[in-house]
């Protein structure tokens, strides 16, 4: 029984590490401290370990990704105590296309230093971040994103088009201020 | 007439899903027709592709602390299996533990009837909290969240100092009194139980208001047990009841 139970912790590990980075910097991004980061990671491998028969093995990313993704929501739930002002709510906010005098984002993203996307990424919403995390980042299907944030794939699309404008936005700022354009 | 600058929310949608090859070929070769006419479309198509190519080479952050992190998670695992098995293996006893209770229930019994002058003072409480089955309660601060819930007060977890790890929650119902029933596990292997209740635990007469800490043994159990004025506590273990109070901040 003791062996059963090292074997399949090792079979566990073995798998896991293999994904790892990508979990971990998900976490980091999800919740912008490393100290929660860890704690959010400790917990989705702790119940992906504990349902480890029931996992089809076919995209243990994916599949970690979704615990991780449940795990956070439900804490952002319990921090802001009960689901009716959960932030993982679309807003109604419209997007702004970029102006055609704007310069085409290839040439902003050229000359932008390393740190200013991912800045810009964790400096969204939550909801937008979550659906721009697990799509763009991981490369998860959009399927696959709404299995994790429990929305409809009609969400999902329309949290990508609103989050990737605010990117936009966002980097068109950094590129003004810092003399880009 | 649509503004210039702007795009239909559907529309706009879709030239993302196209991007992220989320279209299906036929709808992708009509829209593709649409971005090639339409520049306000075709300058979001640019933009997306570099958005999306540049997003999906972000880097993995803090890769020098992966390896820890996913041993810290390793090492919480193995100890949650250590303690699911003692938790096995504290199931598994019960069976005998209330056999042995219902046998102890009787010898009480027969020694307070036998010693009437003394009944008042050995409340067959403790006997009975212990041979009560309990709703396992699913984390261990669930037994104090219920308890207080139960009396609509704050009860408070035990005072114990850190050395003792609480394993197991319970919450019973007695016919004249609440119990929240936690099991905590020392660093040495050592298992204790502590118990809150609204009633007098131990003793009949115990003053309300009187803090001071007090012991009785029952078998080879010592049992540790004070009151704050609004609740009654004890700890049990099988030790020296200096042990006890010495583990009682």
């Amino acid at each position: 029984m003791l062996f059963k139970r090292r074997d399949k912790r090792e079979e566990f590990e073995r798998a896991v590490k293999e994904v790892f980075p990508a979990i971990y910097s998900t976490a980091l991004r999800f919740t912008r401290q490393e100290e929660d980061a860890q704690d959010l990671t400790q917990e989705t491998l702790i119940k992906a370990y504990q349902a480890w028969d029931r996992f089809d093995g076919r995209n243990l990313k994916a599949w970690l990704l979704r615990i991780m993704t449940n795990t956070y929501i439900n804490r952002v739930r319990k921090q802001k105590r009960g689901p009716e002002s959960v932030s993982l709510e679309d807003s109604v906010e419209a997007t702004n296309l970029p102006s055609q005098e704007a310069p085409p984002l290839e040439q902003i993203l050229e000359r932008v230093v390393d740190n200013s996307l991912e800045e810009a990424i964790q400096s969204l919403p939550d909801e937008y971040r979550a659906a721009i995390v697990l799509s763009d980042v991981e490369g998860l299907s959009y399927r696959e994103v709404a299995d994790a944030l429990g929305v409809p794939v009609g969400t999902v699309r329309s949290r990508l088009a609103r989050g990737r404008a605010m990117l936009r936005e966002k980097l068109l700022d950094y590129a003004k201020e810092h003399g880009i354009v | 007439m649509r503004d210039p600058n702007s795009l239909p929310n559907d529309y706009e949608e879709q030239i993302h899903a196209a991007v992220d090859g989320e279209v299906q070929p036929e709808d992708w070769e009509r829209l593709k027709g649409q971005i090639e006419s339409d520049p306000v479309a075709q300058r979001l198509y640019f933009d997306l592709v570099a958005l999306k190519e540049a997003t999906r080479k972000s880097k993995t952050l803090h890769p020098e602390k992966h390896e820890a992190v996913l041993a810290a998670c390793m090492d919480r695992i193995a100890e949650i299996e250590r303690v699911e098995k003692t938790d096995a293996l504290i199931g598994r006893m019960r069976y005998a533990l209330t056999a042995a209770v219902a046998c102890l229930l009787v010898a009480v019994g027969y020694y307070n009837w036998s010693h009437p002058n003394q009944s008042a003072q050995n409340s067959m409480l403790p006997l009975r909290a212990a041979a009560t089955g309990a709703v396992e309660a699913r984390s261990v601060n669930t037994a104090v969240e219920w308890l207080s819930r139960t009396l609509g007060l704050n009860v408070q977890p035990p005072p114990a100092k850190p050395i003792l790890r609480p394993i197991r929650a319970e919450v019973a119902r007695l016919p004249d009194c609440n119990l929240g029933r936690l099991i905590l596990l020392d660093t040495d292997g050592s298992l204790y139980t502590y118990v809150i209740s609204d009633r007098p635990l131990f003793q009949e007469g115990e003053t309300v208001g009187d803090n001071r800490l007090r012991c009785i043994r029952q078998g080879n159990l010592n049992i540790l047990y004070w009151t704050d004025g609004r609740f009654y506590y004890g700890l049990a273990g099988q030790c020296d009841p200096e042990v006890l109070v010495e583990l009682v901040e």
